[in-house]
């Protein structure tokens, strides 16, 4: 499957039912309808029975959902209210363009955009504060309350309205990237040779609290976990090196900690080693922040080993992200060396 | 249990990374329990199968993990940047004599701060000595973890002081416990369990697998006995603490009183701590599976999080035959 | 059911998070009679199941719906004896430090060797005269204040310890047109709805097993309805908690009316789920207002979603002003008008109730 259809897909947390039409479509062509079922949450769970008992059953995890808004209310003036789901800076909203509702087959979503006053306007105190979300607006052209709550009632989902398009050198932009990248080298690694248990889990709401990923594995009861994600890139601007985080197009990100997880001793070092060796693009997460499905994953059940490989990101969390091809290349190549190597 | 305490907080281990205390712990135990094994999350289980047919499963826990530095970064000059593992204090931190699990040693320092600028861990580096980045490198890796360096000393008379004392002393109670139990009703599994600091990690995954009817956690807690400092009812040396509630659980009203009569029973003297912050292994036993009981046992401890974290040998040993009383 | 009676009974009931004992044997016996089975499980949960009464559409497994509301109310707790036999005090739950200076409490002790007793006390404070004008300006913090027990000291020492437990007083009352206000409506006054809802269960045919779960420690952080999840391991759950009315003072799109129960949309509620409850409260009369939670609900909506594998949730919302007060206000048609949706939809949940639950 391209990645630009995945980014350009919607899939906000807890309405995430596009992206899993297509990835349960996906994994019944590549597995069989009988190896893929949902969870409680709505995570697709495929199983890929091994040949060999003795080897470790290894879960693969990438979430489906993406940042994005939901609408809450109308005003009288027909505009619609709004909050985040998942973590959006107010910051990253103002004078953006979105789209109201999910697109369906005889009714596209709507387009919207987020104004703010005019900064000819604005007096010197609303310049220095941030505009909270709870002041911001999504104007649809609607005339009044009424025609506002019949075209977008409350609960309405809103993406980000930006298509998936290359970018500079190798690298590309869009909205989603987090983590449909993820989800992208999930479906390339269906078939990737391991002669044990091997789980895919493609999980719910992880923005907004990692809920769908210790439900997941729960049901895929690994003993090893590698979960491929995004992570922050916080490389240019002058910023100071120990703060970069990690830097786009210097490889896959492995993490021996973030917020949510540290990550197996053994598992990070092996998987550095096997980059170096086979020339696969790798670099140290440099930076202890956030958090991803990791934690949920690792202390499910009786608990697993677990390890993040992030593909760095710039504009996390925002309708313009930036990735690179090779990064995610080297994401989906260390996997695939990791299976074929236990 | 001097000795015990004194082998244990010199062991090296910081959350994630706590072969080392297993190491020694599962040493120590040799021959004294029926079964130890470890699990995906470095948990060391260790079982003493009860007498009687109908007893109960009761987990004690200890924590093994201490909060330490990760390095995250290293300069071109070869200073190392860190993050904390766990809750590292940086106004307890300023200067400190650091160590690797390889042995390589540093001195943590702060740097000076710029006008308005607060102090964070941000503003740290670890000095290991390296003249660049390259020879920094050849001497740590990105992800190694740095852990206070400083040894166990003796206070007054009956007093200890070193770092990683939370929870290593309670590990010792432990060990001692396990290897002076005789056989009683119940199964008794000892958990020394991985990752508290960073979230009570190890004790969810350990305390899934084992299934227990009831949960004790071993750790230590907070005194108010000291100067410019009186929120907490808690005195160091008036014995050990029976948890009645922290921000992480609320023990069993039962359980905290059949603690209490068995402490009476030993005739040690307990305090009754309501710590308003805070959380121990007890809080994710409590909530695993269809949930269970719990209490903490607590042992006073000065400084926590400090490379000189202070406790008392008669509150051990009077947690020590609190422990034997009630499970006797 | 004389609901402003079950108000001031259940109310009344010893039950502050970790500590609901009490609360649980008085809702046990509640539920007996209209139920096949009721359990008290580690965490003093009170899980009461109806078996169904009707089979399944085409005979297959009958689909197993959790109902949740928890019985815990917030409290204070001694954290200190002072020299003067006053206390010191902290939290259990949220209890917001305005609603106490001057406010009578209850203290829960059991004295060495001794039976649980009880004592009245009094919160007090530094008197206004005493305070500098900055101190005037600003709200008592809750370490400024302390209980008055109007005790000798060591008459104090004797009863009292560190660790035990303080609620707060505030029975309910009856007001005009059907409203009533008072302590631990939230979240008892949902376990109301449970019960008017499991009445009218028993005199209709339903194809599910219901498990009416009156939940622990829930204002500690949902801890109860975790291992109550576990336990009873169902396909669905519907959740009730209390929310906020609006007051003069509410901001825009937090609060719902106070006449009739809502239901939460969101990333934690199960979309086509609550569709359905929309539908059955449109299909029976039921008017039903909606709220929104972009992420955790702050109810036992959070722990039961995730627990095992994951359970589908909707989160209906029985409205009240002043919450986390003594003078917690609701109406109680909105009450019974709950427990009515809450069967409908309860005894309409048949096999293959999830066909169409993932698109």
């Amino acid at each position: 499957m391209e990645l630009k259809t995945l980014c350009e897909t919607q899939g906000l947390p807890g309405r995430e039912e596009k992206v899993r039409a297509m990835v349960r479509e996906a994994c019944e062509q590549a597995l069989g309808k009988d190896a893929v079922s949902l969870d409680g949450l709505g995570s697709v769970i495929a199983v890929r029975r091994g040949s060999d008992p003795t080897r470790p059953r290894v879960l693969l995890a990438a979430h489906m959902d993406e940042v994005g808004l939901m609408i809450v209310s109308a005003t009288e003036e027909g505009l619609l209210r709004f909050r985040p789901l998942g973590g959006v800076d107010a910051r990253v909203l103002v004078s953006k363009r979105v789209r109201v509702g999910y697109d369906q087959a005889d009714k596209p979503s709507l387009p919207g955009v987020i104004g703010a006053m005019a900064i000819h306007q604005q007096t010197a105190e609303d310049r220095k504060a941030v505009l909270p979300v709870e002041q911001l607006y999504i104007d649809i052209g609607a005339r009044d309350k009424a025609e506002a709550e019949r075209v977008a009632p409350a609960g309405t989902p809103v993406t980000f309205d930006a298509p998936c398009v290359p970018f500079g050198d190798g690298l590309v932009l869009a909205k989603a990237l987090d983590d449909r990248v993820g989800v992208y080298n999930l479906l390339r690694l269906l078939d990737a040779p391991y002669a044990g248990d091997l789980v895919f889990a493609f999980t719910c709401q992880e923005e907004g609290g990692c809920r769908g990923a210790g439900t997941a594995a729960r049901r895929a009861q690994p003993e090893i976990a590698l979960i491929l994600e995004c992570t922050t890139a916080n490389d240019l601007g002058d910023m100071p090196e120990a703060l970069q985080v990690c830097r786009v197009g210097q490889g896959v990100c492995v993490s021996f900690m973030d917020n949510t997880s540290i990550g197996n001793a053994e598992l990070y070092r092996a998987m550095l080693a096997l980059g170096r060796d086979r020339g696969i693009p790798c670099q140290v997460k440099t930076f202890v922040a956030g958090g991803n499905d990791a934690g949920e994953i690792q202390r499910a059940g009786v608990g697993c080993r677990t390890l993040a490989l992030s593909v760095p990101c710039r504009n996390i969390h925002s309708a313009a992200g930036v990735c690179s091809l090779s990064d995610i290349r080297a994401q989906e190549d260390l996997v695939r060396a990791w299976l074929a190597g236990r | 249990m001097e000795e015990l305490i004194k082998t244990l907080t010199a062991a090296y281990g910081p959350s994630g990374r706590e072969g080392e205390v297993a190491d020694l712990i599962e040493g120590m135990l040799a021959g004294k329990v029926d079964s130890v094994r470890r699990d995906a999350l470095g948990n060391l289980i260790c079982e003493k199968k009860g007498t009687a047919a109908d007893g109960r499963r009761i987990m004690l826990a200890a924590h093994m993990d201490q909060i330490g530095l990760v390095v995250t970064h290293v300069e071109k000059e070869g200073f190392l940047r860190v993050s904390n593992v766990g809750g590292i204090n940086a106004a307890n931190s300023r200067t400190r004599h650091v160590r690797f699990h390889n042995g390589v040693q540093g001195v943590l320092v702060e740097q000076p701060l710029k006008p308005g600028e607060t102090s964070s861990l941000r503003s740290y580096y670890i000095d290991i000595g390296a003249k660049d980045a390259a020879q920094a490198l050849s001497m740590v890796e990105l992800g190694d973890v740095a852990v206070y360096a400083e040894g166990c000393f003796s206070i007054g008379a009956h007093r200890l002081a070193a770092p990683a004392m939370d929870d290593r002393c309670a590990c010792a109670l432990l060990v001692k416990l396990m290897q002076t139990l005789p056989a009683c009703r119940d199964t008794v599994v000892a958990v020394f369990t991985a990752q508290e600091e960073v979230g009570t990690r190890g004790a969810q995954t350990a305390a899934y697998s084992l299934e227990p009817d009831l949960g004790i956690a071993l750790d230590v807690t907070l005194c108010g006995d000291v100067p410019e400092d009186r929120k907490l009812a808690i005195a160091l040396g008036e014995g050990p603490a029976i948890k009645v509630m922290d921000a992480h659980s609320i023990s069993n009203p039962d359980l905290v009183r059949e603690l209490l009569a068995a402490a009476d029973r030993a005739g040690v003297a307990c305090q009754r701590e309501v710590l308003p912050h805070g959380g121990t292994d007890a809080g994710a036993m409590q909530r695993t599976r269809g949930g269970m009981p719990v209490c903490t046992v607590s042992i006073p401890c000065r400084n926590v999080h400090s490379s000189c974290e202070i406790v008392d040998l008669t509150d051990m040993d009077g947690a020590l035959r609190v422990l034997l009383s009630y499970l006797a | 059911m004389d609901i402003l009676t079950y108000l001031q009974e259940a109310g009344a009931l010893y039950g502050p998070s970790g500590h609901e004992r009490e609360t649980a044997d008085w809702l046990a016996v509640r539920f007996r009679p209209l139920c096949d089975e009721v359990v008290v499980d580690p965490l003093m949960n009170v899980l009461a199941t109806r078996k169904p009464t009707a089979p399944t559409a085409k005979g297959g497994r009958a689909p197993k719906i959790l109902l949740c509301a928890h019985m815990d109310e917030i409290a204070l707790i001694v954290t200190e004896i002072l020299r003067d036999g006053s206390l010191r005090m902290g939290n259990i739950g949220g209890v917001d430090p305005r609603i106490l200076p001057a406010a009578t409490v209850t203290v829960h002790c059991r004295p060495a060797g001794g039976e649980p007793a009880t004592l009245t006390g009094v919160v007090g404070a530094k008197a206004p005269h005493l305070l500098t004008e900055e101190e005037r300006k600003q709200n008592y913090k809750r370490e400024d204040l302390f209980i008055d027990l109007g005790l000798p000291a060591e008459k104090v020492k004797a009863l009292v310890n560190v660790g035990d437990p303080v609620t707060l007083v505030g029975p309910a009352v009856g007001l005009l047109g059907g409203r009533a206000a008072g302590k631990t409506m939230d979240d008892r006054a949902c376990i109301g709805v449970m019960l008017e809802a499991a009445q009218r269960l028993a005199a209709m045919r339903h194809a599910a097993e219901i498990t009416f779960a009156c939940t622990t420690q829930e204002e500690v952080g949902c801890r109860g309805a975790k291992v109550a999840a576990h336990t009873v391991n169902p396909d669905l759950a519907i959740i009730l908690d209390v929310s906020h009315a609006p007051i003069p003072a509410s901001r825009p799109d937090t609060t719902v009316p106070l006449d009739a129960p809502a239901a939460t949309y969101g990333p934690y509620i199960q979309h086509q789920l609550f569709s359905r409850l929309r539908d059955t409260a449109a299909k029976h009369g039921v008017t039903l207002n909606m709220e929104h939670a972009e992420r955790s609900t702050g109810t036992d909506t959070d722990a039961v979603q995730i627990a095992r594998e994951g359970v589908p949730c909707v989160l209906i919302d029985l409205p009240l002003k002043y919450m986390h007060t003594t003078v917690e206000l609701l109406d109680t048609n909105a009450l019974r008008e709950c427990g009515r949706l809450v069967a409908h939809f309860a005894a309409e949940i048949d096999e293959g109730w999830d066909d169409a639950l993932w698109s």
